[in-house]
């Protein structure tokens, strides 16, 4: 059975109009939506390396997490392990990204929430997603490929299939397996993600 | 002062609103909508290199010495070759960018390369907007017609990219665009619009 969904653009420059009325097709459709908590104010206490130090635990009884992002003014380094050490502190390591700044630098932490999928070699025919906050999309395959996407706050992102536009990063035959959210507002925030697919 | 731009999308996927609107700001716009004719279909007929001497069989075309012209194969295009015609009144190409020229035999699609004259520094687009009624590119190149950056759109469809939203730039930072070259595959004609919202600073 086929699942449909609209897309509609009326966007106006100098009087001229660049409209698209469309209807993308799939035979599958996931959406999600998410709150995503409150980014964490924290510290970088220790800078071993561009990819490993300790940061102080948030005072709000956060909990570590095997990942997490930290941000930083000017920077953003995503998907590092945390773990609890002796003192009290998280130990971060690894993840992608800027270069973590200097010792005593403020930071925000956030978890990522992760929602899991199991689309099988899907084809996508069309992606949107829509945020409250600044906040980051990564659509996960089996073999750890992620494709990741920013969407500022109050802003759509959207692909579609047919359009002509190229996308640079695609999934080839895989598993998708999960979608992960990620902001860093010091409020909750809503994160929505849609994702129209023709299973092939 | 300030012009604004529009931006309004309605987004529905099962049962879900993905919808933004917004009206970015600037002090300048450029807007072309450009009704362009249909391409000429041709083949191959002789080739010596990707970008080489190239022979199309057509009688009665309006191609002459020294125009620039498209050649489509599929959804590939070399742009802006240069037509010398041959005794048989063949197109001669030569030159050009895109992509390599396909095998000898190919069905190809030949129109004559349209540029429209701009100015804007890469740094200082805010909004770009574009729209075509025949699958077609665009292709923005900065002095000398050196190619900086292309977007292809299929019929019927609307790219846009709007700066604060988080998706990056498909431009290179720090460019001049002094040319847009604007052209379809269609053997019909079609509408290609562009439209640039900029903040000069």
């Amino acid at each position: 059975m086929n699942t449909k969904g609209r897309v509609q653009k009326i966007i106006t420059i100098g009087g001229e109009n660049f409209n698209q009325n469309t209807t993308p097709v799939g035979d599958g459709v996931v959406v999600t939506t998410v709150a995503v908590p409150a980014a964490k104010p924290s510290t970088l206490i220790l800078k071993s390396g561009d990819d490993e130090g300790a940061i102080s635990a948030p005072d709000s009884g956060m909990e570590y997490s095997d990942l997490v992002d930290i941000w930083w003014t000017g920077g953003l380094r995503r998907g590092m392990t945390a773990e609890m050490d002796s003192m009290g502190n998280i130990a971060i390591s690894g993840g992608n990204g800027d270069a973590l700044p200097a010792e005593n630098t403020a930071v925000l932490i956030s978890i990522p929430i992760i929602r899991k999928l199991g689309i099988k070699r899907a084809r996508e025919d069309c992606i949107a997603y829509a945020s409250e906050g600044d906040g980051y999309f990564d659509l996960v395959d089996d073999s750890g490929y992620t494709i990741t996407r920013r969407v500022s706050a109050g802003s759509t992102y959207l692909w579609e299939e047919g359009s002509g536009i190229e996308r640079s990063r695609f999934f080839i035959g895989t598993i998708i397996t999960e979608l992960r959210f990620s902001h860093c507002d010091l409020s909750p925030k809503v994160m929505r993600a849609g994702l129209l697919y023709r299973n092939k | 002062m300030s012009i604004l731009a529009r931006i309004q999308k309605t987004i529905t996927l099962g049962g879900e609103s993905f919808n933004q609107s917004s009206a970015p700001s600037g002090d300048g716009t450029i807007v072309q909508n450009i009704v362009l004719s249909a391409g000429l279909g041709g083949a191959v007929t002789k080739i010596t290199d990707d970008s080489g001497i190239v022979m199309m069989n057509r009688e009665n075309h309006p191609f002459e010495d020294g125009d620039k012209v498209d050649v489509w194969f599929g959804d590939y295009c070399r742009h802006a070759m240069t037509v010398s015609l041959d005794s048989n009144n063949d197109l001669e190409l030569t030159g050009g960018f895109g992509d390599a020229l396909p095998v000898s035999g190919t069905a190809v699609v030949v129109r004559e390369s349209y540029f429209c004259s701009v100015s804007v520094k890469t740094d200082d687009i805010r909004v770009l907007a574009l729209t075509t009624t025949g699958d077609g590119i665009f292709y923005f190149l900065g002095s000398g017609d050196t190619p900086l950056f292309l977007i292809k759109v299929n019929k019927n469809y609307a790219y846009d990219w709007q700066a604060g939203t988080g998706t990056a730039a498909p431009f290179p930072a720090g460019q001049t665009v002094a040319k847009v070259l604007i052209s379809h595959s269609e053997i019909i004609g079609a509408i290609m619009k562009f439209g640039i919202l900029c903040e000069n600073e």
